[in-house]
């Protein structure tokens, strides 16, 4: 089932991290096959068979669009009003689809490419990051929830930004040397209690420090363990840049308050398909598509 | 203006084109109507049978392969979400699969009813409507 709950969940890697989402087998490039030009005012390429494009249609307003297997993914995206629209539907006929599995393996594999290739953060052209955003967002977009979706973003507002947080020993990366920054709490609701309930809740240093073969560590006692708890309480967990939009580490680098709650949710108990996990997915999704790179 | 008979005939044809339009649009309106009706039930029907849990009703109203879990597994996970349906709203056949239809449904979960609807997948699988959950 893990798709009625599931798919309605899909969400686990979305919101940051579980590294197996853009994962790709040991020794292969994810860039490889990638065709990908970039010029001013535009983004395209294509990917096995997936073609996709980003262009400025107006000064800050970018059209995105994503076709494979049948199905169009598109996105109209006002950066600078922090307002878009979302939509996926059969190319054939213009009727509603849904995104499945093996949809969702496409995008992800994508993404991984993209990420690979592009320039991280601001440094790749708008058109390209904000691709690069809407594909990390449907590679985890729940089956359970309609293609078609206005999202809003506004800082404060929509979404709360966690920089700081995202820092250990003065660096954004590297070793944390033992000197952290813990954010308190990153948390979620389920069927074990509220957003209060301290078995919901963890410890977190945000950021891009350290992973376990692809995972993130806890302290259990005093020792760093590689993997997830279940529903501790308030353990201290890190690595796989907790806090970070985006399946896994990808090619932006914002934390938010929303993705943080998110991973607090998927990578603690909950399966890739957990239902409770869908509203911390839809709360990050304007986190995903506008908040700004922290570094 | 008057019909000559050669006009008369061009206008019987027209008419009999006509309604051979509107009987296959109807026709196919029909069965894509028919294949929703089909699917919302079998929404209803599995949401109805499945407090009870028994795998001998819900198993064979769960869509099979593709990766989909043992009912046992799916069953076991809905109740402990406290999976409930409160209202089909909508259904519209998959534009990339006709025998796939997705039902827009209203979801409670803990007695707390979501306020996303959320789409369920029906297959038409072995001549019946499956869920895959």
């Amino acid at each position: 089932m893990r798709k009625i709950l599931g798919a309605l969940a899909a969400v686990v890697l979305f919101a940051c991290g579980s590294p197996s989402g853009t994962s790709t087998e040991p020794g292969a490039q994810p860039s490889e096959g990638l065709k990908l030009t970039v010029e001013p005012g535009t983004t395209q390429g294509t990917y096995g068979e997936v073609k996709f494009s980003s262009r400025e249609v107006e000064p800050g307003v970018y059209r995105l669009e994503v076709r494979f297997d049948g199905m169009t993914l598109t996105g109209l995206l006002d950066a600078e009003n922090g307002v878009s629209t979302l939509d996926g539907f059969a190319e054939a006929n213009g009727r509603d689809t849904q995104m499945t599995d093996k949809d969702r393996e496409v995008v992800a594999a994508l993404y991984a490419a993209l990420n690979a290739e592009l320039p991280s953060g601001d440094a790749a052209t708008p058109e390209a990051k904000y691709l690069r955003r809407a594909v990390g967002l449907w590679a985890e977009y729940p089956s359970t929830v309609q293609m078609q979706r206005t999202v809003m973003g506004e800082q404060g507002r929509g979404y709360t930004m966690l920089c700081s947080y995202a820092k250990c020993n003065g660096k954004w990366t590297g070793s944390c040397g033992g000197v952290y920054n813990w954010y308190s709490y990153a948390k979620h609701d389920c069927q074990h209690g509220g957003w209060d309930y301290t078995r919901n809740q963890q410890i977190a240093q945000l950021g891009d420090h350290t992973s376990c073969s692809g995972d993130e560590f806890y302290l259990n006692g005093s020792t760093w363990v590689c993997g997830e708890p279940d529903h501790w309480s308030r353990p201290k967990v890190m690595g796989s840049c907790f806090g970070r939009c985006g399946g896994g580490c990808g090619g932006d680098t914002q934390y938010t308050l929303d993705a943080t709650n998110h991973d607090g949710c998927v990578r603690n108990g909950h399966a890739l398909a957990s239902a409770y996990c869908d509203d911390q997915f839809m709360s990050a999704t304007d986190d995903e598509l506008f908040a700004s790179n922290c570094y | 203006m008057a019909c000559t008979p050669r006009h008369g005939g061009a206008v019987r044809v027209a008419r009999a084109c006509g309604l051979l339009l509107a009987l296959a649009t109807l026709a196919c309106a029909s069965s894509e109507s028919r294949k929703k009706e089909a699917a919302q039930a079998s929404v209803r029907a599995f949401f109805a049978a499945l407090p009870e849990g028994d795998c001998k009703v819900l198993g064979p109203m769960l869509a099979t392969g593709g990766g989909a879990q043992p009912c046992e597994d799916t069953v076991r996970e809905l109740l402990e979400h406290g999976m409930e349906l409160v209202e089909v709203l909508d259904a519209a056949v998959d534009g990339r699969d006709p025998d796939a239809v997705l039902v827009q449904a209203k979801v409670a979960r803990d007695g707390t009813v979501r306020e996303t609807p959320y789409i369920l997948r029906v297959e038409r699988q072995g001549g019946g409507w499956k869920l895959r959950l």
